[in-house]
């Protein structure tokens, strides 16, 4: 019997060494060439015809943009535009390797909480850049709640700080507990339907009722995978508006 | 005649990027609501960032407590004191989220924070 998180486990596919560096090609990281190389092909080919009037692979791929083009609209207004390509190719990237992990045997390169990190982390330092480059040293001011009573600002200010450190936390771990939870939910349902039919006889149809919970799982975590897509996606937004608009 | 044409269009061309300030004008409020409306709306998005918001503030403060009693040696002072401290923060995370005031660490706007503040009791009591 297969343990349900045996499908996390990363495999090493060939070993490189680069410059004395030991670089290693995991099954992870197949799938996140996997997402660049599908999601560019997808934007490409749908893209292709260029009709006034598009057809549906062309309707899907200008949804998409026009999607992540009214969020970035709505959430950080028109001094958002020049981050447009990076929150476009942030969606379409996480999109892409929740929506690949959903197929059988494939593997979540979004499971892994040190690849989610590393973006939350990147987007937190870069934010945190924008806002130093573009406000100077009152973007410190930004952890100084307004109209608070003298005696509590130390306080006010520590707890203001810990809560600006709790972000790349926050947003990896959201996107990562996610997937983890729903791989793991759907493989012990698989592994409790093996294991009432392998009981044989009149329990064979017993073992239908995990299966009809799979399908219905599987539904929910396109939902989930989707809707995480977006989560991390506006949070990102949000976060540019704070660094871009400092009050 | 020619020349008549052109500052007939100039005054158009004026008069049309003048329209376009007023209407781009007009939506710069609708884009500040926005915030509010585009996180509230889905609940599923909403309870999951609930959830984590409040795990990671324990988690991050008791992990930068921790860290700091190893390097000043002063097990466990630190790490019960930014406990608390993490758990505060994480639950003012929740309170910002679900206020609508997006996630800045002391991002209090007054015009926001009143009309907020003005909005929330009669949205409370009938929404629960």
């Amino acid at each position: 019997m297969h343990s349900p998180v045996e499908q996390f486990a990363i495999k090493v596919l060939f070993a490189l060494n680069l410059f004395g560096f030991d670089i290693q090609f995991t099954n992870s990281s197949l799938f996140m060439v996997l997402a660049v190389l599908v999601s560019s092909a997808f934007l490409y080919f749908a893209m292709a015809p260029a009709a006034t009037v598009p057809g549906r692979m062309q309707g899907l791929a200008e949804m998409l943009y026009e999607f992540v083009s009214d969020m970035v609209r709505s959430n950080v207004g028109s001094e958002g535009r020049p981050y447009f390509p990076f929150v476009f190719t942030l969606f379409v990237f996480v999109l892409f390797s929740n929506l690949l992990g959903l197929i059988p045997y494939s593997y979540t390169t979004t499971s892994q909480i040190i690849v989610t990190f590393a973006m939350a982390m990147f987007i937190f330092i870069g934010v945190t850049l924008i806002a130093l480059f573009k406000h100077g040293l009152h973007f410190f001011s930004f952890f100084v709640p307004a109209g608070a009573p003298k005696v509590l600002i130390p306080f006010l200010v520590l707890i203001e700080v810990i809560s600006y450190f709790v972000r790349p936390v926050s947003l990896s771990v959201r996107l990562f507990a996610n997937m983890l939870a729903g791989h793991t939910m759907l493989k012990v349902f698989g592994g409790l339907a093996v294991m009432i039919a392998s009981a044989g006889g009149v329990f064979v149809a017993g073992s239908i009722l995990p299966l009809v919970a799979i399908v219905g799982l599987t539904g929910l975590e396109i939902l989930v995978a989707v809707l995480q897509a977006y989560v991390f996606t506006i949070l990102t937004c949000m976060y540019l508006n704070d660094a871009l608009h400092l009050h | 005649m020619a020349k008549k044409d052109t500052s007939d269009n100039k005054a158009k061309a004026a008069s049309l990027s003048e329209r376009i300030r007023q209407l781009e004008e007009r939506q710069e409020p609708a884009r500040l609501n926005n915030n509010r409306a585009a996180m509230s709306s889905n609940g599923l998005a909403m309870a999951g960032r609930v959830t984590t918001e409040l795990v990671a503030g324990l988690v991050v403060g008791t992990g930068i407590g921790w860290a700091l009693d190893q390097w000043l040696d002063t097990t466990p002072i630190l790490m019960v004191v930014m406990f608390f401290l993490g758990a505060a923060a994480g639950m003012m995370n929740v309170w910002r989220a679900l206020t609508g005031r997006g996630m800045a660490a002391g991002f209090f706007d007054e015009k926001r924070q009143v009309s907020s503040e003005e909005q929330a009791p009669d949205e409370k009591s009938r929404s629960d």
